[in-house]
């Protein structure tokens, strides 16, 4: 299924509530002292993360018709 | 137990959580934002460098910011406590392994820096004052349309850097101040001279800050890698030892401390945002003040920053106290005590009571310029918030009874207060880093458009790129660069 504008702001709304919620996660094992548990959601938090900026950009492109690449020349 | 504690009690539960939202986005993000620009802030640090340090005669003729004013007082406001007292923090909570977690947090956040800075300047606007204003409340209000966003914003700029910063700061520099120089009320003589010497600059407007911060800042900075590097060569013998025990450490090959990778991880990340201030927003502010003729050129030149905040003035002050014994237990027992008077306490070894001194006013001199570019956050947010002279005066007000109040508390004031202090700064930190890294993502596209123009234009040969509006995709909200 191609992706559309609409699908994308779904898509940044629910990565970026998924996100905030390993990253609570993340907070309550910090609060708890489980310095070395708290990596899980840490990365899963990070995945969602990644993913979350991929809907980003890609509601960008859809909406200017263009993808901007960053060249270091 | 008292209202100070209540609450303190409250912010600490809250400094976790949001400690926790902080380190996913603010590193997530970081790495997301790395990853895009192709690491501009290692791969393309000679440019950078040059940048930053070009631009010394600009501004003079006109009463604007320039280019390397607005790096001096970002710079001004980075180099602080955590400079000494902070690397010595991090080191004795995380071990000799949070300085390694602190340089990999720093280039991740010199791309979040880049952009925040660009984002900055591409949403600035002219204030009847003649400067430029911006920073995180102008670009998430006129970026993402929401006037209420860019309100809720500037509240929390103020309440971080203009409230809990300041507080945190102008302590430091009166219980540095009043440990070198022990009389009766000290905390008060030097609480008054901070209050008077900060009220001075602050009215004196924006432009002498920006003098003040371009002279002092520089002079301060090789002031201290100086002296660091003296007291470095007295123990040279230490340093290939000091540099194994941050690796070894760090990479959990030799651990020293309780609690793993984990608490290393943790301290690096809250000691190293605190020292270098990347994706809080904070930098960004001034970023926007500078008169340059391409947004990315404030950008690179504020992503330098970082690196020479950490991996230069920071590992500095950490080799000046791994380098005091040639073990993690030496160290301890040599240095004892907290953290934060690490560095002091290794002075005092090297140079007697005058090295105490010397740190103490170190100290005094980076929480002073510090105070003061938090001040300049703070007024760009008020003026955001409304550009009237009477909501200036309030906050300029607020600033030097804020830092009067921390000062005072000096060394012989109330623990639960000076706790309460840095407990609502770093909860405010966290905050703030979340909500302004998260903002920039949603406008990233901005940047990328401004930075593929700048790249062009060089690659085509201009020396100096200049910037105009139509290269962005949206330009609504983008008053200047027409």
């Amino acid at each position: 299924m191609a992706m559309t504008v609409d699908s994308c702001n779904v898509l940044i709304v629910l990565t970026s509530l998924i996100t905030l919620a390993f990253a609570i996660i993340t907070g309550d094992l910090f609060y708890n002292g489980e310095y070395d548990k708290m990596f899980i959601p840490l990365v899963i938090g990070f995945v969602f993360v990644f993913l979350d900026f991929y809907c980003i950009e890609k509601r960008g492109d859809l909406l200017y018709g263009k993808h901007i690449d960053c060249p270091l020349n | 137990m008292s209202l100070i504690e209540t609450a303190d009690e409250y912010f600490c539960i809250a400094n976790s959580y949001f400690w926790g939202i902080t380190f996913v986005f603010l590193i997530g993000l970081g790495l997301v934002f790395t990853f895009k620009l192709k690491g501009l802030q290692l791969l393309k640090i000679k440019e950078t460098s040059t940048l930053a340090l070009s631009g010394v005669s600009e501004g003079k003729e006109n009463k604007r910011i320039s280019s390397f004013e607005a790096f001096c007082i970002g710079m001004g406001a980075r180099i602080g406590v955590g400079n000494i007292a902070g690397v010595g923090a991090a080191i004795a909570a995380g071990g000799p392994g949070a300085i390694f977690w602190m340089w990999i947090f720093a280039i991740i956040g010199s791309a979040s820096s880049f952009m925040e800075s660009t984002l900055a300047q591409i949403y600035k606007e002219k204030k009847e004052d003649g400067h430029y204003y911006g920073g995180p409340a102008y670009y998430a209000s006129k970026g993402l349309k929401s006037k209420a966003l860019g309100v809720v914003v500037a509240l929390l700029m103020i309440l971080t850097f203009g409230v809990g910063f300041i507080a945190v700061q102008a302590n430091a520099a009166s219980s540095n101040l009043c440990n070198a120089f022990q009389f009766d009320n000290n905390n008060y003589v030097f609480a008054a001279i901070i209050a008077i010497v900060a009220a001075i600059l602050i009215f004196k407007g924006l432009k002498l800050i920006a003098a003040f911060a371009s002279k002092v800042v520089p002079i301060m900075a090789v002031a201290w890698i100086v002296f660091a590097i003296i007291m470095i060569c007295m123990n040279i013998g230490n340093v290939p030892n000091a540099f194994y025990m941050i690796f070894a450490n760090g990479l959990a090959i030799d651990s020293v401390i309780g609690g793993g990778l984990g608490i290393m991880v943790v301290n690096g990340l809250k000691r190293g945002v605190f020292s270098n201030e990347a994706g809080l927003g904070s930098v960004a502010n001034v970023a926007a003040s500078a008169d340059v003729k391409h947004p990315v050129k404030q950008g690179l030149i504020q992503s330098f920053g970082v690196l020479v905040d950490t991996l230069l003035v920071c590992t500095l002050s950490a080799l000046v106290i791994l380098t005091v014994s040639d073990s993690w237990t030496g160290i301890v027992g040599n240095l004892g005590g907290s953290g934060k008077v690490f560095v002091s306490n290794a002075a005092n070894i090297a140079f007697d009571e005058v090295g105490k001194i010397i740190v103490a006013l170190f100290l005094c001199v980076f929480a002073f310029t510090s105070l003061i570019g938090y001040y300049t956050m703070s007024e760009s947010n008020a003026r955001f918030i409304k550009d009237d002279k009477k909501v200036i005066l309030c906050v300029k007000a607020l600033v030097i009874i804020i830092a009067f109040w921390a000062a005072a508390q000096g060394i012989g004031g109330s623990p639960a207060e000076i706790t309460f202090m840095d407990d609502f700064s770093d909860t405010f930190m966290a905050l703030m880093g979340a909500v302004n890294i998260f903002i920039v993502a949603l406008l990233s596209r901005q940047v990328f458009a401004a930075y593929a123009d700048y790249r062009a234009q060089k690659k085509a040969g201009i020396e100096e790129p200049e910037f105009h509006r139509s290269v962005l995709d949206n330009a609504d909200g983008v008053t200047e660069w027409e």
